[in-house]
């Protein structure tokens, strides 16, 4: 069905590593690789988004000489940021999107909406605002838009990144059940450990690194005095719905707390609130005893792009007598960023540059919103390394993250939030 | 709901929509208020064209805080103008100051009619259907309305980063750090737009095979709107105070 040899996907001047890869019906096969690395420009050669070397050949004939109507209606992508990818409003348009480019007739269109929709399990909310899915429900769409056309392939760039784990489960299910029926699945992602579906082949591109291991007990390093004090904060965007319900916790000095949770339940809100940039609708947050502002605490944005201010990594990167963006960037072995235009980096290089940029504003309480998403396990690994060396320097971090295992890693403490409730035993989300 | 069962009339769920008021509609009106905003220049018959865009987007959105909330923000830009024009332009510092606010606010809260009411994907069947608009073009607008919803909300993320990294302090710095927010916001549009590219080009998006199945059409109120609008305008510059 897809066959590819001796392939480089190019960007310019830059070439990706090269992969052989024979895909038959209804088999999975997973390119794995760390950030930058080139698993979504392969992903765009392929659907002919992007120029290539080699050959990749779809039913015997070269990709590059297929109609590109014809061809993207039978390989069709889902990007890694569904939000990106997401242009209407309401959830039935966004997956009649494809059929209605194709200029199919109306029932047509709303028969393989309304299918691509039950296979997600969405149909219940055909008529819901985009905006009001949860992240595991707009990854659902993503993939509903991509069905909708009834193609033989599917390519998913990174599927599992920014979902909590129900969602990942769930989504892995419905991904099985589709290659039972005989469509062919191509995914990418920074190891298998995260794929939750076992792939029939799998292509390295690099190296990802280990799993998170927690190597000490970092008990020895705690300050009891309560250096952040939270007590029964409510928090209302509508002045209806409360999304945070009386929220109380303690936060000592050079501690680690993260946060987990579904998508959607609050806890950017949570951090926000922590760093002064949202008000609660009712309760004390205190830090140091003094309420939160930007000397005291720093929100580090899960949109790294919102948070960069800087042309230039040097240039963002705060300057001081103690620090010097060289050092800094020395860490992660990115010190060759230091003066690339910040928009060319990748999600991961960005992601580093802007906790970077937080970590040494002089904040002592850091609010970092998954500051793992678009990192393999070797970057996640120094930033948990960085963190924890910042919280015995005096600091204190509050962590929003699907990510468990970089949190059991790298946190002393990890709080479920769930309902607007915060919870002490965060593992009674498995029960 | 299983398929093949129903018939096509059964489907009509499916047709209706999305948009709260039509996007011609929305977009003459606005037209005339631009329009009325940029010939009329007394203070008293500005205010009371502000009256109806303010209503409409009450009732489109249905988020009258919010709309109020914008109106705050736009509110700066529109003082900090004012007194460049008072400067300029010679005039006396009040009326400049009031004008120069007037007419930002009714173009700020026209465009939360389309922001709120308008699916952009609703407005090129019309622009082609009615006005036989190239649908190249049309889809260009609705791309660019796109491109703005999705904007305002980005710009609603960078203020929170700037607030936190301590560059936006207070109301005031919206205007002093202006240059900052737009350096992001214009990196970020990049960004969007290379994003808007892909999500396009790989579902096949062609102005001229896309086919709409919605069925959109004029109601009477939206006529009575407009009547009722280009009314008050003319009796406004016809009788209107000083």
């Amino acid at each position: 069905m897809l066959k590819i040899e001796s392939m480089k996907a190019r960007r310019g001047m830059w070439k990706s590593p090269e992969i052989n890869l024979t895909l038959r019906e209804g088999e999975v096969a997973a390119i794995i690789g760390p950030s930058g690395s080139g698993k979504t420009s392969i992903l765009l050669s392929i659907i002919g988004l992007l120029p290539y070397e080699g050959t990749i050949e779809y039913n015997g004939v070269e990709v590059s000489l297929i109609d590109k109507k014809y061809l993207r209606s039978k390989i069709a992508y889902v990007p890694d940021e569904p939000e990106s990818y997401i242009l209407n409003n309401k959830v039935f348009d966004e997956a009649a999107f494809g059929p209605e480019n194709l200029g199919w007739k109306p029932k047509k269109v709303i028969e393989s909406t309304i299918r691509a929709l039950e296979i997600t399990g969405l149909l219940n909310l055909y008529n819901r605002e985009v905006s009001t899915l949860s992240g595991g429900q707009k990854q659902r769409l993503a993939i509903a838009d991509a069905l909708s056309i009834s193609p033989e392939i599917l390519l998913l760039d990174n599927p599992f990144s920014n979902i909590d784990w129900e969602a990942r489960k769930s989504i892995s299910k419905t991904l099985k059940e589709l290659c039972d029926n005989g469509l062919s699945i191509i995914l990418t992602g920074y190891s298998l450990e995260e794929l939750y579906l076992k792939p029939d082949k799998t292509i390295f591109i690099g190296e990802v690194g280990k799993p998170y291991v927690r190597k000490t007990s970092y008990d020895n390093l705690l300050v009891s005095e309560k250096f952040v004090y939270v007590k029964d904060v409510w928090f209302s965007y509508d002045g209806r719905n409360n999304v945070l319900k009386g929220i109380s916790l303690t936060i000592g000095r050079k501690e680690i707390i993260s946060v987990i949770g579904k998508n959607g339940v609050g806890k950017t809100t949570l951090l926000k609130i922590l760093a002064g940039i949202y008000k609660p609708s009712r309760g004390t947050v205190l830090i140091n005893g003094r309420k939160p502002n930007p000397h005291l605490s720093l929100y580090v944005s899960q949109n790294p792009s919102a948070f960069l201010t800087g042309t230039t990594p040097r240039d963002e990167l705060p300057k001081s007598e103690n620090t010097d963006a060289t050092s800094l960037l020395e860490k992660f072995g990115l010190s060759y960023l230091l003066d690339k235009p910040i928009h060319t980096l990748s999600l991961g290089e960005k992601r580093i540059i802007s906790i970077m940029s937080g970590l040494y504003r002089g904040a002592l309480l850091l609010c970092l919103d998954e500051p793992t998403a678009g990192l393999d396990y070797k970057m996640g690994q120094k930033l948990g390394e960085i963190l924890r060396s910042a919280a015995s320097n005096n600091e204190a971090f509050v962590i929003a993250t699907h990510d468990i295992s970089f949190a059991e890693a790298y946190s002393d403490r990890i709080l479920l939030l769930d309902g607007g409730i915060i919870y002490e035993d965060w593992r009674r989300i498995f029960q | 709901m299983k398929i093949g069962e129903e018939s096509f009339n059964n489907y009509d769920i499916y047709t209706e929509p999305t948009s709260r008021i039509n996007p011609l509609i929305a977009n003459i009106f606005l037209l005339i208020l631009v329009s009325a905003a940029t010939i009329e220049s007394r203070v008293y018959n500005l205010s009371v064209i502000l009256f109806l865009p303010i209503l409409i987007s009450f009732i489109v959105s249905r988020k009258p805080i919010q709309i109020l909330k914008i109106m705050l923000i736009a509110a700066p830009f529109g003082l900090g103008l004012g007194i460049f024009y008072s400067i300029i332009g010679n005039k006396e510092i009040l009326t400049a100051l009031l004008t120069i606010l007037l007419r930002i606010e009714i173009l700020t809260t026209s465009s939360t009619i389309l922001y709120y009411g308008v699916d952009p994907w609703e407005l090129p069947p019309i622009l082609i259907n009615k006005f036989k608009t190239p649908p190249h073009i049309s889809y260009t607008i609705a791309l660019a309305f796109i491109m703005y919803q999705r904007l305002i909300k980005d710009l609603k993320e960078i203020i929170d980063s700037l607030r936190s990294k301590n560059i936006i302090r207070n109301e005031l710095d919206y205007i002093i750090r202006v240059h900052v927010i737009l350096y992001v916001l214009v990196y970020h549009a990049i960004r969007r737009a290379e994003e808007m590219e892909i999500a396009l080009e790989a579902r096949n998006f062609n102005p001229l095979t896309r086919n709409t199945r919605k069925n959109l059409r004029i109601r009477f109120w939206e006529i009575l709107l407009i009547a009722l609008t280009l009314i008050i305008i003319v009796l406004l510059s016809m009788f209107g105070k000083l």
